[in-house]
């Protein structure tokens, strides 16, 4: 199940007790006199992604409520960004402690395409899965992972496959951390292990 | 009793006016809409084919909406020199004169196509408003809340003007103006169409910034709706109209506008840094 939620949308869906989630969303702060919430009820009104009961209280439809629920009570994290030549993309991807996860695609103007399953595999296969993908192609691309337990500001693991197709991988930031070359199977390793060491962002 | 026969130039120049400044937001909303389109970092034969409809249709669309608005402009403010011209012909240089002062006269000023755009502004947008009330009653745990009261009031006016223009707009008859009516729905349509095309938020902005740019319209009549109200006894309706009508739809511009500078354009810094790392040397 997909939904697509705008910021504006997210604005009035992800209540301030959520900051950490609207802050792993990126969403810009707003002040009280911002149109930015006004316009999320507007949206989510036109869309019909809001019902209202007989006793005239509005609650999101239950596929917004579900991925709501799982970004705002999410335990581990990761987000992933891409960049080839001509395109970039970036996904996150949260675990909720009910075994629910959700996978956050970036669209332009501030959508998201929120994608909710139930945890099948472990979040750090899931990013490698998501990793092999991109890079398991002969088009030079780079992939930057960072995670709920990332120390600092921009660190991360990076990997990237060169114009010759040689897999290269840096752990910290991505200007000035040592690279390694690796073969593409044990760069995949390395981000799920890099994954799984960091990413639970709270204790279950 | 002296009966005012014609449309009062005064007002007719506030519509004009109004829909100088429609036509205006119009345009910078084009340029604003138009750098975004062509920056945001979307990529792609789905962004490729966006751009080539943005170039070739909307914005040509666009500039066809402000043309046609200023084109109504100027059809106005020459109808409103006519009118000042056939009013001193009358009267011997006095100038045209108010409803207000002739509380029981009658004027050919055609509210119908402000009740019309008004009944559809509510009718599209009314669930919006209703909706937001709803959420702001119910205490609908959001930043929405911090704006609740301040939110409620204004759709509160907003009803309550529409409410009252249907007053107004009762207590006169007249002639003309389905130009005016269309002219508000090209703004409102052409905005909103070309916002739909890009996703949900943009909607949103561009359908605001329409209703708004169709309430500003309004608002212009604020004084002809006004008077109306005062002459039937409705200073209540007469107070809130002003505040609906006028101020709300200014509000609501200036809210699409605004709105459209808060979109994140790169939504994942961790994109950058990808994009850092494929080009290290």
């Amino acid at each position: 199940m997909t939904v697509v939620l705008t910021f504006a949308e997210l604005a009035c869906l992800l209540p301030e007790a959520a900051s950490s989630a609207r802050r792993r969303l990126h969403l810009l702060e707003w002040d009280a006199e911002s149109p930015v919430p006004l316009a999320g009820v507007a949206s989510l009104v036109v869309r019909g992604l809001v019902r209202f009961e007989e006793s005239g209280s509005s609650v999101p439809v239950d596929e917004v409520s579900s991925v709501i629920a799982t970004i705002a009570n999410a335990v581990a994290w990761v987000q992933i960004g891409f960049a080839r030549e001509n395109a970039i993309g970036g996904i996150q991807i949260c675990d909720a402690e009910d075994g629910m996860r959700v996978e956050a695609t970036a669209q332009p103007f501030g959508a998201f395409a929120f994608t909710l399953t139930e945890a099948s595999v472990p979040l750090a296969n899931a990013a490698g899965v998501a990793v092999r993908a991109f890079l398991g192609t002969d088009e030079s691309g780079a992939v930057f992972i960072k995670t709920g337990g990332a120390e600092a500001d921009g660190d991360g693991l990076a990997v990237r496959q060169t114009d010759t197709g040689t897999i290269e991988v840096a752990v910290g930031k991505p200007d000035d951390a040592p690279i390694r070359e690796l073969a593409l199977d044990d760069a995949i390793a390395a981000v799920e292990s890099y994954v799984d060491a960091t990413s639970v962002t709270r204790a279950r | 009793m002296v009966t005012t026969w014609g449309a009062n130039a005064d007002q007719l120049e506030a519509v004009a006016t109004a829909l100088g400044r429609a036509a205006d937001l119009i345009d910078q909303n084009r340029v604003r809409i138009n750098s975004q389109v062509h920056h945001a970092p979307w990529r792609g034969a789905e962004a490729d084919r966006f751009r080539s409809d943005w170039d070739q249709i909307h914005v040509r669309r666009l500039i066809s909406a402000a043309g046609f608005l200023q084109e109504a402009r100027t059809r106005l403010q020459q109808n409103a020199a006519d009118q000042r011209a056939a009013s001193e012909s009358l009267t011997g240089g006095a100038a045209s004169r108010s409803l207000a002062s002739h509380p029981a006269g009658r004027s050919s000023i055609d509210n119908t196509w402000l009740y019309r755009a008004a009944n559809d502004v509510v009718f599209k947008y009314g669930g919006f408003s209703t909706t937001a009330l709803h959420l702001v009653a119910k205490g609908f745990d959001s930043p929405l809340t911090r704006i609740g009261e301040k939110g409620a009031t204004a759709f509160d006016d907003i009803s309550l003007g529409f409410d009252s223009f249907k007053l107004g707009a009762h207590l006169h008859e007249g002639n003309t103006s389905d130009v005016l009516y269309d002219t508000g729905h090209v703004a409102l349509d052409s905005v909103a169409l070309v916002a739909l095309a890009s996703n949900p938020a943009g909607w949103v902005v561009g359908a605001t910034i329409g209703a708004g740019a169709v309430l500003w319209e309004i608002g212009a009549h604020d004084t002809a709706v006004m008077r109306n109200m005062h002459a039937a006894g409705n200073e209540y309706a007469a107070h809130h109209y002003r505040s609906a009508a006028g101020d709300v739809g200014k509000g609501l511009v200036r809210f699409g506008s605004d709105l459209s500078s808060y979109m994140p354009m790169t939504p994942f810094p961790e994109i950058r840094l990808a994009s850092r790392f494929l080009h290290r040397t």
